[in-house]
């Protein structure tokens, strides 16, 4: 039993497209009212060459890469135009460095809701539903 | 003699206006002191509003994903393992342009309806205010982004003695439980203090 529930939750947060596989995404909760929040996880690249993540949308807000730096004891965060994932490379998105940043959210999110995020690569698309966690 | 006179008057006229114009525009850019300057909350404070008790000030705006809605749920757990009405936390917004009140109210109480928010309207004001504190902030414009612009800023929390008196900067990745340590440590230090010294 424990086995088949595991292997349902490794199939629920584990998609794999294009050579690609999204592992541990999750979208951070946010107050209410707030129109930004931001998503993690980490992306597996398992083709022999490198790919370019630049096309991710969502119903719920508008998706762009950026990334936190931290400098000199401020915080700093700016747009990235495309993310490279070189040939069997793994990118770790995380909240205090490279991330998918949702701009402008249409409605407040909910603790463990799922919202879809589909990735445009190689003029194919590929949807993964990401849930919303608690803030660390 | 009659033009020497309507030369002076002029004169006199025109340095009365001048000088109503210096004084206009200085009394515009005047700063109060760091503690007269009005903050905009649900009610309308000042610095002096938080004396009588250790003041938890932290700097940030609504739009910042991570490091502000991260801190102010440590901050969320320092007054709840503090209790009894013994601090202060304040949450001042470095961007009044997009943040207002109500938003910035809803927003703190999400973590605790004891954090309180507060706006600086005058920009030179803000400036002050912040640069006061040793808060750098910058907004920077994002080009081809829908956020249009974020805001540089420092993230450390500035705890403050009953008297406005600066004690510490706390590292904003410290756990929860190191700004809890501080601020017992103050507390303790501040209860065997006679009450004319605090």
């Amino acid at each position: 039993m424990k086995t088949i529930a595991l292997f349902f939750m490794l199939y629920t947060f584990t998609s794999s497209v294009f050579g690609l596989e999204f592992k541990n995404f999750k979208i951070k909760m946010m107050p209410p009212g707030a129109k930004v929040s931001l998503i993690y996880g980490d992306i597996y690249n398992q083709d022999l060459t490198s790919i370019h993540l630049q096309e991710i949308k969502s119903s719920i807000a508008e998706l762009e890469i950026h990334e936190m730096i931290a400098e000199h004891g401020q915080m700093k965060m700016r747009k990235i135009p495309s993310l490279e994932i070189g040939a069997n490379k793994t990118v770790a998105l995380s909240p205090k460095g490279l991330h998918l940043m949702l701009i402008g959210l249409k409605r407040d999110l909910n603790l463990n809701e799922k919202i879809d995020i589909t990735f445009k690569i190689k003029n194919e698309l590929k949807t993964i539903s990401v849930p919303v966690v608690a803030i660390d | 003699m009659k033009t020497f006179s309507n030369t002076t008057t002029l004169l006199i006229f025109t340095m009365l206006l001048f000088l109503g114009i210096v004084y206009k525009i200085n009394q515009e850019h005047k700063i109060p002191s760091i503690d007269s300057i009005p903050l905009t909350s649900h009610q309308p404070l000042t610095l002096k509003s938080f004396y009588g008790k250790y003041t938890l000030i932290y700097f940030g705006f609504l739009s910042c994903p991570e490091v502000c809605p991260t801190t102010l749920k440590k901050l969320a757990e320092v007054e709840k393992k503090i209790g009894g009405d013994q601090i202060n936390i304040v949450f001042m917004t470095l961007d009044p342009e997009r943040d207002t009140i109500d938003k910035m109210q809803k927003y703190a109480q999400f973590f605790h309806p004891k954090i309180i928010p507060v706006r600086i309207e005058n920009i030179d004001q803000q400036n002050a205010f912040t640069r006061f504190f040793g808060i750098q902030y910058r907004k920077i414009k994002l080009g081809e982004s829908k956020l249009e612009y974020t805001i540089d800023h420092t993230t450390d929390i500035i705890l403050l003695s009953p008297k406005g008196k600066i004690m510490d900067n706390l590292h904003h990745d410290s756990p929860s439980s190191v700004y809890v340590s501080t601020l017992q440590k103050y507390l303790k230090e501040t209860s065997q203090l006679p009450k004319e010294n605090l």
